[in-house]
């Protein structure tokens, strides 16, 4: 079943622009984007997304400081969140997971099966 | 008064009071003669006499013990002085006892002062001496301080009890224990105080109690750091000895190797940088490409099609080099490490020709993947063999003739399980050929050196394949073509050397072994021995963790089987355990557990994996291999 | 720590010093040698006990033919002027016909009363870590050129779809062949400078030197730029002394240094700003600095700012994050230095000096 509501968190404009398509031609049907893990916070509440997309480097606050505040908050602690980051190697891998990620996407990805892996990711862990 | 002696001065005393006395009794008696007769008046005078007498002479001897007394105490103030270290000099004067006595006191006084004045100046000397001693030693020992702490490296110096004698501050700051800390410090504290950051805790204790045992030697130890950047710190031991020779203790220069490395951490911090960079315009790359292709914004022409599938798969070639270039540098470090589970190289090679799908289709080559049905499961990691099959296709691919055909095959080679990859392309020259036969050294540097004569992708094959115990090579035909082989150890051989655990025992196949059969569950315990003592081999259990581990130390079985649900201490620590010691770790386990995926046991060391409920034919079969494969 | 009597620390002084793998080398004030380890006497072939007490300068007959640069054993000797600070260089040293190389560090020797009364001058063999360093460098570069061929078919695929090669192209597929070919070139200036500045660093830049006017270079530079300029609305202005003497440069690197400090200043400038060059003269050195009137630059940030890939600010303006790397090394190259002034909301002074005449 597809996603319905998408926040995310990227500050590149022409990468928002590829989420932002590859997303909504597989049918999903809001997609928040933000361009740094502040505004992403400020955003939760009232989009209540589905999944929270970060990416790593950003300026301000970072993917990693952004999903520990989201994890620390009892309200937002249960949205999965995954990575989406060109900084995949293997101890900053851990280093994000630690911060109670659900996954890890690395970037440059294939437009067209993004959402499925989000929809995989999410369905192996058993997200409610 | 005073210049006669006592006695004297008494007789003198009482004769004057005597004198006195007897006037005043001369001058009564007369002055009564007249008016009394004789005898009363004898009887009277006598009286007084007597009484005046002794009046007069108490009082002569209270006079004289006062005027001693008074002397005797000047005497005693005197004294009390001395004792506060004065040196008190009485006035005196007189002949007499007291006087001596007092003059006695003053030359005594006179001489304590001459000897004590000879002991302080001596004693003054000697103080001078010891504090120019002193100040030198503190010279000495500054001056080699300033030394050490300017100097970069940590040095320690260790008595022969292994307890801190000196060390600076760089030490300090390597070991990460405060300067006060250090100096009441010994070694063992020393070491626990980095075991935890360690990579290698026993190997480094063990050096360092072989160096406690032989102070004399001179040796250097590595401790490898367990951070990011891995650092490290060598530790270069030298004995120390005194003027007769003798080993007063020990000195270790430590070189904190991450200013060493610091260079190579910054340089690869940077490539690290690098590839974060270069992947971010990419995915604009890639994710703009895709979408179009996709058809996420309209219908695209034919031409179209096929411009974007050569701008697709050249994204997609650059991601893979650029993966491999950080690759390069991590391999060189030993940061690339591999996890090592059961797998099937139909799978990756499956995985592989998927990733190379575009690539192959702008070249219209096919590939052709049959791989034998019972080719064995082999231990390797996954993503790493995937990256060999994907490297090797797609060179497969580069030098393939438009419209060729790419053959995929497999086969046993003894313990091996070999892949190997076919195309029709032009072939190698001979000299490219020998160089990929060349033995790929593991030195430092050698992977950098290796990619420049092979290749990027080839050199980092070669490292992985040989990482896992296998190989790369090549047969080519110039004009005709080439192939590339890929072997890799299979897993059932995989975890088992040709040395005998224990050591001793020898056998045929179908000798009687030791089993160890370890599970909480004694029913499960008592059937699985059965099953191994009607093959004639004896069996010794254990229901948990400790006792396993106890056990297998002690009687070194031949081969064990292991519950890994076990509570308390748990088959994974028992399996690490077992693993990490030196008695038990070549010993063959067969885990029995009742999850499905083999994956974890076999990555923490197991040999074999059966799921329960335990099929007790397929446990005896797995069994004989085990032992078997043991001699 | 406990009391040992003198001949436990004597005998500790010189076995730690000895035991010492690095040679070390004491000076005093008048530059006569107060200590010489066993590890620095032995690889100069000498018994230390023969040149304790006697002046550092008479080593030099020893020392001097196994460097590759000569001077820098006499350049070493003065250090009087510096010697409250710490101190690092590398030098190298030809040993059985192979090249060694040593990183000195030295540090000042002051008795207990805290008057520096020598320097100390310790050496440590960094040639292994040099040599791995520098076949990395190579290895980067090679490993460049296998990043920029992909790129010609990447780039190649897009530009001739945009052309109308394949057809017409939808406003929203235009849109997203803007982003892709946006991010190709970006690609490729990354290539470059990545590659750039590793030959830079590995010392495989041949600098093409000829005598030159820096005026000529500057103007070269402002006319690259002018459109960058004119577009942000920042004017450029050069002032600079009537005779200035010529210097020995690479035009070409030159003008890739003042053209990355001139769009570094015009990216940084408000509108209606001016950009300004300026080139002085002094004693044996000629000096050009490159002023913008934006918001400046913190001090915390001031160190960084020649490093790879920082960021100041919000976004990357542009720009790969090693123009400035590229612009350091390219100076260094020329035994020039660069710094920076600056204060926040004041702007910003880059500063290059090159030195006059050889030597």
């Amino acid at each position: 079943m597809p996603l319905t509501r998408v926040l995310v968190a990227e500050d590149d404009p022409d990468i928002q622009t590829v989420i932002r398509l590859s997303l909504r031609m597989k049918g999903v049907k809001q997609i928040v984007i933000t361009e740094n893990g502040e505004d992403c916070l400020a955003q939760v509440k009232t989009v209540n997304p589905d999944v929270i997309l970060l990416d790593v480097m950003m300026p301000r606050l970072d993917g990693y400081q952004t999903c520990e505040r989201l994890k620390a908050n009892p309200e937002t602690q249960n949205i999965p969140v995954i990575f989406l980051t060109a900084k995949a190697q293997q101890f900053e891998v851990k280093k994000g997971m630690a911060t109670g990620a659900l996954g890890y996407l690395t970037k440059p990805f294939d437009p067209m099966t993004l959402h499925d892996q989000i929809v995989t990711l999410l369905d192996q862990k058993g997200t409610p | 008064m005073r210049r006669t002696r006592l006695i004297v001065q008494f007789l003198v005393v009482s004769s004057i009071a005597a004198a006195v006395v007897l006037m005043m009794g001369y001058v009564l008696d007369r002055q009564l003669a007249e008016d009394m007769p004789d005898l009363a008046r004898i009887r009277i005078i006598t009286w007084i006499f007597a009484g005046l007498a002794v009046l007069l002479i108490l009082s002569a001897a209270m006079i004289q013990v006062r005027l001693v007394s008074r002397r005797i105490e000047r005497l005693l103030a005197g004294m009390e002085e001395i004792r506060q270290g004065g040196y008190p000099r009485l006035v005196v004067d007189g002949k007499d006892e007291v006087s001596e006595l007092m003059r006695g006191f003053n030359r005594t006084v006179e001489e304590l002062r001459g000897r004590d004045e000879k002991l302080m100046s001596w004693a003054g000397k000697r103080e001078k001496e010891f504090v120019k001693l002193t100040r030198t030693l503190e010279e000495e020992k500054e001056k080699l301080e300033t030394v050490l702490d300017s100097i970069g490296d940590g040095v320690i110096v260790l008595d022969s009890e292994s307890k801190v004698l000196m060390a600076n501050r760089r030490v300090s700051e390597v070991f990460g224990i405060p300067l006060e800390a250090l100096a009441r410090a010994d070694l063992t504290q020393l070491v626990e105080q980095v075991r935890h950051r360690l990579v290698q805790p026993d190997v480094v204790e063990q050096k360092l109690q072989d160096l406690e045992r032989n102070p004399g030697v001179v040796d250097e130890i590595t401790l490898e750091l367990d951070e990011p950047g891995g650092q490290a710190i060598r530790l270069y031991c030298a004995p120390v000895r005194g003027a007769d020779g003798k080993v007063l203790g020990r000195i270790a220069t430590s070189l904190d190797l991450g200013r060493e490395r610091e260079l190579d951490r910054l340089k690869t911090e940077f490539l690290s940088t690098i590839s974060h960079e270069l992947r971010t315009p990419l995915t604009s790359v890639k994710g703009a490409l895709g979408l179009i292709r996709g058809g996420a914004v309209g219908g695209i022409s034919a031409d179209m099609r096929e411009l974007l599938d050569i701008a697709l798969a050249n994204t997609d070639r650059l991601i893979r080099t650029i993966s491999d270039i950080l690759d390069i540098f991590q391999l060189e470090r030993g940061q690339g490490r591999m996890r090592m589970v059961s797998m099937s190289l139909l799978q990756s090679a499956l995985r592989a020709e998927r990733v190379v799908e575009t690539q192959a289709r702008l070249r219209k080559v096919t590939l052709d993947i049959e791989l034998p049905e019972d080719l064995p499961a082999v231990k390797g990691d996954p993503k790493r063999v995937e990256q060999v099959l994907v490297n090797l296709l797609s060179n497969a691919i580069k030098f393939s003739p438009a419209k060729g055909k790419i053959l995929v095959r497999g086969g046993q080679d003894g313990p091996m399980a070999v892949v190997s990859v076919q195309d029709f392309g032009r072939g190698m020259s001979p000299e490219f050929r020998d160089r990929l036969f060349q033995k790929f050294e593991h030195a430092q540097g050698a992977l950098l050196r290796e990619s420049q004569g092979v290749g990027l992708g080839l050199a980092i094959c070669r490292h992985i394949a040989e990482g896992h115990g296998g190989r790369i090579w090549a047969e080519s035909e110039q004009g005709k073509g080439s192939t590339f082989h890929f072997s890799i150890p299979a897993a059932e051989r995989a975890g088992i050397t040709p040395l005998l655990p224990g050591g001793q025992r020898e056998g045929r196949p179908d000798a009687p072994r030791l089993i160890l059969v370890i599970d909480d569950d004694e029913d499960v315990a008592r059937v699985i021995s059965y099953a191994f003592e009607s093959q004639g081999h004896r069996v010794i259990a254990a229901h948990n963790g400790r006792d396993a581990i106890d056990l297998a130390k002690r009687h070194r079985p031949d081969m064990l089987t292991l519950d890994l649900a076990m509570p308390e201490v748990d088959g994974y620590t028992v399996l690490r355990a077992l693993r990490s010691n030196e008695d038990t770790k070549k010993i063959p386990i067969i885990c029995i557990s009742m999850e499905t995926e083999p994956g974890l046991a076999i990555s923490h060391g197991a040999d074999y994996f059966l799921e329960k409920p335990l099929d007790i034919e397929k446990l005896r079969d797995i069994a004989d291999r085990a032992l078997a494969s043991i001699g | 720590m406990s009391d040992h009597g003198p001949i436990s620390t004597e005998a500790l002084h010189s076995q730690v010093l000895e035991s010492f793998l690095s040679g070390i080398l004491g000076v005093d004030w008048e530059n006569r040698i107060v200590y010489l380890n066993q590890a620095l006497a032995s690889r100069l072939g000498v018994q230390s006990a023969d040149w304790i007490g006697k002046p550092v300068e008479g080593l030099g007959g020893i020392i001097e033919p196994r460097l590759t640069h000569a001077e820098a054993f006499r350049s070493g000797l003065i250090w009087q002027h510096e010697a409250e600070t710490f101190k690092s260089r590398e030098v190298e040293f030809v040993e059985a016909e192979r090249v060694l190389h040593f990183r000195e560090d030295s540090y000042p020797l002051r008795d207990p009363s805290g008057a520096i009364h020598g320097r100390l001058f310790v050496y440590t063999d960094i040639s292994r870590a040099k040599a791995i360093d520098r076949m990395k460098t190579e290895f980067l570069a090679i490993a460049s050129h296998e990043l920029r061929t992909p790129m010609t078919s990447i780039k190649g695929s897009i530009d001739l779809i945009l052309s109308g090669f394949a057809g017409d192209i939808s406003g929203e597929t235009h849109e997203l062949l803007d982003i892709a070919q946006k991010g190709c070139d970006r690609l490729v200036r990354l290539i470059n400078d990545i590659l750039d500045l590793s030959k830079i660093e590995a010392g495989q830049i041949k600098l093409k030197l000829a005598p030159m006017d820096i005026t000529e270079v500057v103007h070269i530079s402002m006319r690259g730029v002018k459109s960058l300029a004119d577009q942000s609305k920042v004017s450029l202005r050069l002032y600079h002394p009537e005779h200035l003497p010529e210097v020995e440069v690479d035009k070409d690197r030159m003008v890739q240094v003042v053209t990355n400090l001139l769009s570094n200043a015009i990216k940084f400038s408000p509108a209606d700003s001016e950009v300004r060059v300026e080139i002085q003269t002094g004693d044996g050195w000629i000096e050009c600095c490159v002023g913008d009137q934006g918001c400046g630059i913190a001090p915390e940030d001031a160190g960084r700012v020649f490093g790879k890939f920082q960021q100041f600010g919000e976004k990357k303006k542009g720009g790969t994050g090693l123009g400035l790397a590229i612009t350091q090394a390219l100076v260094l190259e020329h035994r020039g230095k660069i710094w920076l002034e600056s204060r926040v909301n004041e702007g910003s002074k880059f500063i290059f000096r090159l030195p006059l005449g050889k030597g």
